[in-house]
């Protein structure tokens, strides 16, 4: 899964990473300041165009509802978990071979979404968070991918 | 990434309309399918840009990423001109209300009611919300092309899952 590297550096930098760990990062500083706080509110603002928000739906950490919906919150702890292992690989000069199969993964989230949309069933909390972390890992893999195309 | 008047046209148009679609009511439901509008938008900005020169794979998710935060700008923007306008869209400051507890003690409900009330405080918000919206964007927009690559070497080119870069050959290699 974590190939030698070429010797020569793809666009090494903390950008991206840094980029896939930021979503985690945020939603981590609004449950630290929790529910109800500025910060809290601002952030929950930031994720209002991309998550339902509804609150039945979110995980409660240390009793307040963290700023997004179960599933995005597995989501972006996917990503973020990604993240630490593409910076962690470019670190040891290795790169993330992801598996054309990981791709798969996409399915459930399409068809877990979609269900609970149309109210066919509806999947637990932790049901959610584990598909959307599943869903991540695959796409924040293709991105490491696409930085070591050109070696 | 070089950044090519052909490069820069596409994240301008895929941004723009990627944008607007975000801001504006019913349209913007399409983020319930997994951020539909941040992850086309990056998608048709590499389109857009492919349409009149090579794009690089590594380029691909650079490109994906400014069209999504240009893109996020744009909705924010529109967004905000629609509250000034009181047509609506945007960071709708009042129901801000719906998410708080019911625990919390009064007077934080009055300051919450009031701040969400303030022109200035609103707008200040709705800028920090803005940068947050477009990491968020940028990520999204980032993400998806490089996934598309290396499906469409299953379902496209029967390539066996390999990415583009390594199906066509380098020149000069």
């Amino acid at each position: 899964m974590l190939e030698e590297g070429t010797g020569k550096s793809p666009s090494r930098g903390w950008g991206w990473p840094l980029l896939l760990v930021t979503p985690a990062l945020l939603i981590g500083l609004a449950a630290a300041f929790g529910e109800g706080s500025v910060v809290d509110w601002v952030i929950r603002q930031g994720f209002a165009p991309v998550c339902h928000q509804i609150g039945d739906r979110a995980i409660a950490v240390a009793g307040s509802r963290l700023v997004v919906c179960a599933r995005c919150a597995g989501f972006y702890s996917g990503l973020a978990a990604a993240g630490i292992i593409v910076a962690a690989a470019d670190g040891l000069g290795r790169r993330w071979r992801v598996q054309t199969v990981w791709f798969l993964l996409l399915i459930p989230l399409a068809v877990d979404g979609t269900a609970n949309l149309l109210g066919v069933w509806s999947t637990p909390a932790a049901g959610r968070a584990v598909i959307g972390l599943l869903a991540a890992v695959p796409l924040a893999a293709a991105l490491s991918e696409t930085r070591h195309a050109t070696i | 990434m070089q950044r090519s008047e052909a490069t820069l046209r596409a994240i301008f148009w895929a941004g723009l309309g990627g944008g607007v679609a975000s801001a504006l009511p019913l349209f913007n439901l399409a983020n319930c399918f997994c951020c539909l509008w941040a992850w086309l938008t990056g998608a048709t900005a590499v389109a857009l840009a492919r349409q009149r020169e090579p794009v690089e794979e590594a380029d691909v998710p650079k490109l994906g990423a400014l069209a999504g935060a240009y893109a996020a700008l744009v909705m924010v923007t529109v967004g905000l001109l629609g509250q000034l306008m009181g047509l609506g869209g945007g960071f709708d400051m009042s129901s801000v209300g719906e998410f708080l507890p019911e625990s919390m003690p009064a007077e934080r409900l009055d300051w919450v009611d009031s701040v969400s009330g303030s022109g200035p405080i609103q707008v200040v918000f709705t800028l920090v919300g803005g940068m947050i919206v477009a990491a968020l964007y940028a990520a999204f927009g980032a993400l998806f092309m490089p996934s598309n690559s290396r499906v469409y070497g299953i379902i496209g080119n029967k390539g066996g899952g390999k990415t583009v870069s390594e199906r066509t050959p380098r020149v000069g290699s």
